[in-house]
């Protein structure tokens, strides 16, 4: 079990240097740099730059030097923990990122999680009466979750509840919280506003988590010992429950890995919208203004957050499944 | 005789500002009063009396409409870092400033003479006034920015050509503590005009005893090397910049001295960015009350205009106008008016029109260059355009179709370039194409002389919706006097990339100039590479002939008119030579404008009040700041 | 009696016929393949079916809601379906627009009009459409937009070029998903080794940086077309790996299968191995990945208009249509314009349901 641990550790590295080095071509591959990003920001505003300011502010955020050397100079600095300068906002990346890396993680395992409540029943519901109209109503409300592109439905949530209930939905706390230190109250603030991000980016993945329920589910049913359990006249809830579910269940650890980001990228969209603290609105002001060092340490962040999960997830296949523990030595 | 005439009307302005001060010299019982809280702290003996921290003679402002009570958090919204644009136009202090009917007035500058023929300035600042943290201010500060931050190379390697229009360093004298004297080489017809505007403030954010220690020539080397530690820069001038770049100076740092009504407490861009009153502020109201009246200005982030528009809506915003302009805004806000959270007011646009076609005088291809230089076209171009179509789709009918000529507001209004070509007339475009020699085919197309078909492109900006729409009807408009029109919507860094190498056929741009057509010429002639009619002549132009394309003969004569006003002193006399520039306009029609949009609204609650009945829209006048937000008061909800 | 009937129907019945009996089990599956037919007719008969042309404005019709369709006349007698004439009015004051229906006037809705001419799949001209009204009466069955555009003749050119990403999206997907899932399966070695690094690589990419990245870079003179093309290209660069892996696992599970050695054995090419044995064992999952591959590309396209990103007009797909209602002002006053919300909404749930509904039919025993 360690060796296989080990071993998915040194692969990682690999990944992750790979993912630092796309991530600077990707920024960069757009035409211009920050300060086009920032002058035409400021043009837009009625404000004029000239040239010699746009030559000094050049030398001052280092964007004279070619793309290799800045790369080499943020990785460096990278592993020395130092993430660089954000250009935009004129502070060290780390200021600004710590507290919504917190907040995403945090809606993200909210979202996850809200998400297996919701499913997980529906999944078994619909397995069990397999083509029922209820399955079919319950599949239904899933898919359109699915379907439903978040930052519209947020959009509307947030029309409906200021002009109906008067209610502000936006932000995740209160203006009086969300300077304060953290406190029992503000922890209750936050949960009072939590529920409708993790709402809106939860349903557009509970459809994807009912069909692999409900699929694992129905194999397992078919299966001899489910007949034989039967036969012997276990009372059919404890016979589902006990057995078929726990062996569906088991995939969607493995599903940790891959769904974080999804659930990121998803919530980056609805952040927007929705004036969330997190780090959705300011990688995406990031990538449009082409704040080098901040989208990059962004995205660096966000994809070891990945390969993390995805390495928590084979982690626990492996613990669980001791067949795969197995196929992996093989491999090698 | 000129310098007489600028004494004169300095004289003017200052017996003006004494009149309102007036009232209550004489009165030798009267006393000031200060807002509660900082009573409370003088009680507490944290801070000096209110007497000694404002100036023996404080200025006066009259307030709008009644003078005010104590207290209130003003709240707002904001975008970021790069919208910090928002909080420096509530806090305007240059030395002297726009009136709400953008004439100069008195700051903190108190008087001024001109003499040498507008060569030279000798600016009287009033006595007494103090920085946020009880320092006095004095000319050394202004000659900290003249002798330390412009002369240094390492700062800025050359003089803003705002400062003088030949981008060379006034001679600085210091008459006493709080007289100085300019001296320029040249006359320099727009300096007060130009101090007026928000680059001005260069002037009063230069706090010398506290940038001092960022500075080489003061700092011991060994602290300065500690700070650039500490904050992680690499150089002073770098560490320099930083701490007193007037984008966001004012806004990032609790220590920062200011000279603003409201200084930072809780700095941006945090969630919630507060600033709150400057207990040192120099200016009271008739009744001896120091301003301002209200305690905080808060600007909560906000990651997009739709949730700005949205919490205005929800009454969350007590006065603002940035993020909640544009039709599309303003239709909701006007239609949620009834649930009584807020009343708007209008604010005009000092652009002379919304959006305007720029034809591209520089274009690459010799074919198209040739087209698009010639006026027969630009003509046709505007009588093809069916500017009612317009103003009823993207307007609602509110705005006004005329040309990109200054307004009826404006001392440089002319009726006759307003109307200028504006009829919707096909007949008289397609005549005129024709006599071009831009012949239809059998498609009902039209061709080049050289036989390739005749293709625009219209280059617009896809931020901001309407002005998609507005390319779009353009383009249809066009296709029906046989011109194929495509619309290019871009981003806007990548439009300005293909502008600036002007690289366009036609560009479609704001006005901007419509009432401070001398500070912003860049629509009249090519002034700079944001005329995107020529963008490289305005190259040719800034760089004194060094860089982009010699321009023709009529072109340059405009230029060679500007440049006299520049060196005029005379406002009459501007207005006759700027008059020429107009007329040179109305012949040639370098650009074709649609029409001007009809007022955008600031947002404001219901308890704020002394804000003022209509206001402009404008960069050089920073509203709502010339309307003196010190005085705004909120009551009770 | 009766069920050994069915169970001999059942033992004769081919594949395929077994495949679609399952298949029609499954309800909203049916539902689904109705609707995704329903949509490509009309995307490709957009031209036909549009009562107005997509960019036609009528400038006195701006943000007009659904015209009203009246069947009885003003003496309550009915008539074929039929619209009144509306005119505009913009309350000064408020600036609103109201819409006043003229009293009196009766415009039938007829089939088979003559109206804005096309090019219908640039090949020929007309300007024969399925309904409308003479003028001045106009019909808007959802709507028209800020320009006075025709929303219900919108939503069907948008679904044309929003379908249509998704199926060229897809199928590039699937080329890039076959071509190295299969290498990476069959070769095996470190060409297996670099392939799934890479499918590693683009998973932990969270994908909106990527989208952004790519879709800024390209060239701002680039034809409308030809960014249509690019955007495609962009979204099935990320979508490729998911067709890749499954491709991979099922021919590492298939390779050492008997009726592969014994192809082997009997001189076949890798080729022949991969494209006669390999592929025809796992076709039907294929169909079914990519069936639910499509309705991704849809939601991607959207999230990339909303990001502003994507197409742009005068490109007219579902995202731009949705990206000019995403505004809040819209929601308040001109809720119509969401309705291409309700296309989205199809055509993913259908390429959903169908794509359920073929996987529980084509594999019924395993999975």
């Amino acid at each position: 079990m360690l060796t296989y641990i080990i071993r998915r550790i040194f692969i990682m590295i690999p990944t992750l240097i790979a993912i630092s080095v796309i991530s600077f071509i990707i920024i960069e591959l757009p035409p211009g740099d920050f300060l086009t990003a920032y002058t035409a920001e400021l043009s837009m505003s009625g404000e004029a730059i000239d040239q010699v300011e746009l030559e000094s502010l050049k030398k001052r955020f280092g964007l004279d030097e070619p793309l290799y050397m800045r790369y080499l100079l943020w990785a460096w600095n990278f592993l020395h923990g130092d993430f660089g300068h954000s250009f935009e906002w004129n502070k060290p990346v780390r200021d600004l990122i710590g507290e919504r890396l917190a907040m995403s993680v945090t809606i993200s395992t909210c979202t996850l999680l809200f998400t297996w409540l919701v499913s997980v029943p529906i999944g078994i519901y619909s397995a069990v009466r397999q083509y029922s109209w209820v399955d079919h109503f319950l599949t239904f409300i899933g898919f359109i979750g699915l379907a439903t592109p978040n930052f519209l439905f947020a959009l509307v949530l947030l029309w409906v509840s200021y002009a109906y209930l008067g209610m502000n939905v936006g932000g995740l706390f209160s203006p009086e919280y969300s300077e304060a230190p953290w406190d029992l109250a503000k922890v209750l603030d936050l949960l009072k506003h939590l529920w409708i991000p993790v709402v809106i980016v939860g349903t557009a993945h509970t459809a994807k988590f009912i069909r692999i329920i409900r699929g694992n589910l129905l194999d397992e049913l078919k299966k001899p010992y489910v007949t034989t359990a039967r036969a012997k006249g276990l009372p059919e809830t404890r016979l589902i429950l006990k057995y078929p579910v726990r062996v569906a269940i088991n995939p969607l650890v493995s599903t940790i890995g891959w769904t974080l980001p999804e659930l990121i990228s998803g919530i980056a969209i609805t952040a927007v919208v929705l004036n969330l603290p997190t780090t959705g609105p300011l990688l995406l002001r990031a990538l449009m203004s082409q704040d080098m060092q901040l989208a990059g340490t962004f995205i660096m962040f966000l994809s070891a957050l990945t390969v993390l999960g995805t390495l928590i997830s084979d982690i626990l296949l492996a613990w669980v499944d001791p067949r795969i523990r197995y196929e992996a030595r093989e491999v090698k | 005789m000129r310098a007489m005439v600028g004494v004169r009307c300095a004289a003017a302005l200052v017996s003006a500002a004494l009149i309102c001060l007036g009232g209550f010299l004489g009165d030798q019982a009267f006393c000031f009063n200060e807002a509660p809280m900082l009573a409370k702290l003088v009680k507490e003996g944290k801070l000096p009396p209110v007497d000694k921290r404002l100036p023996a003679q404080p200025v006066v402002i009259k307030p709008n409409e009644k003078p005010g009570v104590y207290g209130g958090v003003w709240r707002r919204a904001y975008t970021g870092m790069g919208d910090l644009v928002g909080a420096r136009r509530v806090v305007y202090e240059p030395l002297v400033r726009w009136s709400p009917d953008y004439k100069i007035l008195p700051n903190l500058a108190e008087k001024w003479e001109i003499s040498d023929e507008g060569r030279a300035f000798t600016l009287h600042l009033v006595k007494g006034v103090r920085w946020s943290d009880g320092e006095p201010f004095t000319v050394e500060d202004i000659i900290f920015y003249f002798d330390d931050v412009l002369a240094d190379k390492e700062l800025t390697p050359s003089i803003p050509k705002w400062i003088s229009p030949e981008g060379k360093m006034p001679k600085v004298t210091k008459v006493d503590d709080h007289t100085i004297k300019l001296e320029f080489e040249e006359p320099n017809g727009l300096f007060l005009q130009q101090l007026a505007c928000p680059h001005g403030m260069e002037l009063t954010t230069k706090p010398k005893h506290y940038l001092k220690k960022f500075h080489k020539k003061y700092a011991k080397p060994e602290e300065l090397d500690a700070i650039l530690k500490q904050k992680n820069v690499s150089s002073w001038a770098k560490l320099f910049q930083d701490e007193s770049s007037l984008r966001y100076c004012l806004f990032v740092s609790k220590e920062m001295p200011s000279l603003c009504a409201w200084v930072t407490t809780v700095p941006a861009p945090s969630k919630r960015f507060v600033m709150e009153r400057n207990p040192y502020y120099w200016k009271v109201d008739t009744n001896g009350n120091q301003l301002p009246y209200i305690d905080s200005v808060v600007h909560e982030l906000q990651a997009e205009a739709q949730t700005i528009l949205l919490k205005a809506i929800a009454g969350e915003i007590d006065m603002q106008g940035r993020h909640l302009g544009g039709m599309q805004k303003s239709v909701l806000l006007v239609a949620s008016m009834g649930q009584g959270n807020y009343r708007l007011v209008p604010k005009t646009a000092t652009a002379s029109v919304g959006l305007l076609l720029a034809p591209n005088l520089n274009h690459q291809d010799p074919a198209m260059r040739k087209i698009l230089s010639d006026a027969r076209f630009r003509i046709a171009l505007s009588h093809a355009l069916n500017r009612e179509e317009i103003n009823k789709i993207v307007y609602r009918g509110k705005g006004l179709p005329r040309q990109a000529a200054p307004l009826k507001e404006s001392e440089y209004y002319s009726a006759s370039y307003e109307k200028a070509y504006i009829t919707y007339d096909k007949a008289k475009a397609e005549a005129l194409l024709d006599d071009m020699g831009l012949k239809k085919g059998s498609d009902g197309k039209r061709a080049r002389a050289d036989g390739q078909p005749l293709r625009l492109t219209l280059d617009v900006t896809a931020a901001i919706e309407n002005w998609v729409d507005q390319a779009e009807i353009v383009a249809s408009n066009l296709g029906a006097i046989g011109i194929d029109t495509e619309v290019k919507a871009e981003t806007r860094d990548l439009f300005r990339q293909r502008i600036q190498s002007a690289a366009h056929d036609i560009a479609l741009w704001p006005g901007d100039g419509g009432m401070e057509c001398l500070l912003e010429p860049r629509w009249y002639f090519p002034f700079s590479t944001e005329s995107l009619q020529a963008p490289l002549y305005g190259k040719w132009y800034q760089t004194g002939g060094k860089q982009g394309e010699e321009p023709p003969a009529e072109i340059k004569e405009l230029m060679n008119i500007y440049n006299e006003i520049l060196v005029t002193v005379s406002d009459q006399k501007q207005k006759e030579l700027f008059a020429k520039i107009i007329a040179a306009n109305e012949k040639h029609l370098w650009v074709v404008g649609l029409v001007h949009d009809p007022p955008d609204y600031y947002v404001v609650a219901p308890n704020m009040h002394n804000v003022p009945k209509q206001d402009f829209q404008s960069w050089t006048y920073p509203n709502p700041g010339p309307a003196n937000p010190e005085q705004f008061f909120m009551t009770k909800k | 009696m009766e069920e050994s009937r069915e169970a001999q129907k059942y033992l004769d019945a081919s594949t395929r016929q077994l495949i679609w009996w399952r298949y029609k089990k499954h309800a909203l599956a049916m539902i689904g393949l109705y609707l995704i037919v329903g949509l490509y007719v009309f995307s490709m008969f957009c031209e036909f079916l549009a009562p107005y042309s997509k960019d036609t404005r009528h400038f006195d019709m701006t943000y007009a809601s659904p015209t009203k369709i009246r069947l009885f006349d003003d003496e309550g007698k009915l008539k074929r379906p039929f619209v009144r004439e509306v005119k505009m009015d913009v309350d000064l004051k408020t600036q609103q627009i109201r819409y006043l229906e003229v009293a009196g006037t009766h415009y039938p809705i007829r089939l088979f009009v003559r109206g804005d001419s096309y090019e219908f799949w640039s090949l020929w001209e007309g300007n024969l459409h399925l309904f409308g009204v003479d003028a001045p009466g106009r019909l808007f069955l959802f709507g028209t937009d800020r320009m006075g555009r025709d929303l219900f003749s919108r939503c069907l050119y948008g679904s044309r070029i929003s379908l249509s990403i998704g199926m060229f999206g897809v199928a590039l997907s699937l080329l890039l998903g076959l071509v190295l899932g299969g290498v990476s399966g069959y070769v095996g070695g470190w060409v297996d080794s670099l392939i799934q690094r890479t499918i590693e690589v683009i998973r932990c990419f969270p994908s909106i940086p990527l989208w952004m990245g790519l879709a800024a870079a390209m060239p701002p003179h680039w034809h409308a077309l030809k960014v249509y093309f690019m955007i495609t290209i962009i979204l099935s660069l990320v979508g490729w790996t998911d067709l890749a892996r499954m491709v991979r696992g099922k021919l590492i599970s298939l390779r050492e299968e008997e009726f592969v050695l014994a192809a082997r054995f009997a001189g076949a090419g890798h080729t022949r191995i991969i494209f006669r044995h390999l592929l025809p064992s796992f076709t039907s999952h294929i169909i079914v990945t990519v069936t639910l591959a499509i309705p991704h590309m849809v939601l991607a396209e959207t999230a990339l208009s909303f990001l502003g990103i994507g197409l742009r007009p005068p490109i007219t797909s579902l995202g731009t249509l949705l990206k000019e209602a995403q505004n809040v002002t819209t929601i308040a006053l001109y809720p119509w314009l969401l309705i291409p919300v309700a296309f989205v909404i199809a055509t993913v749930l259908a390429f959903n349901f169908v794509g359920d509904g073929l996987r529980d039919a084509v594999d019924p025993y395993s999975r």
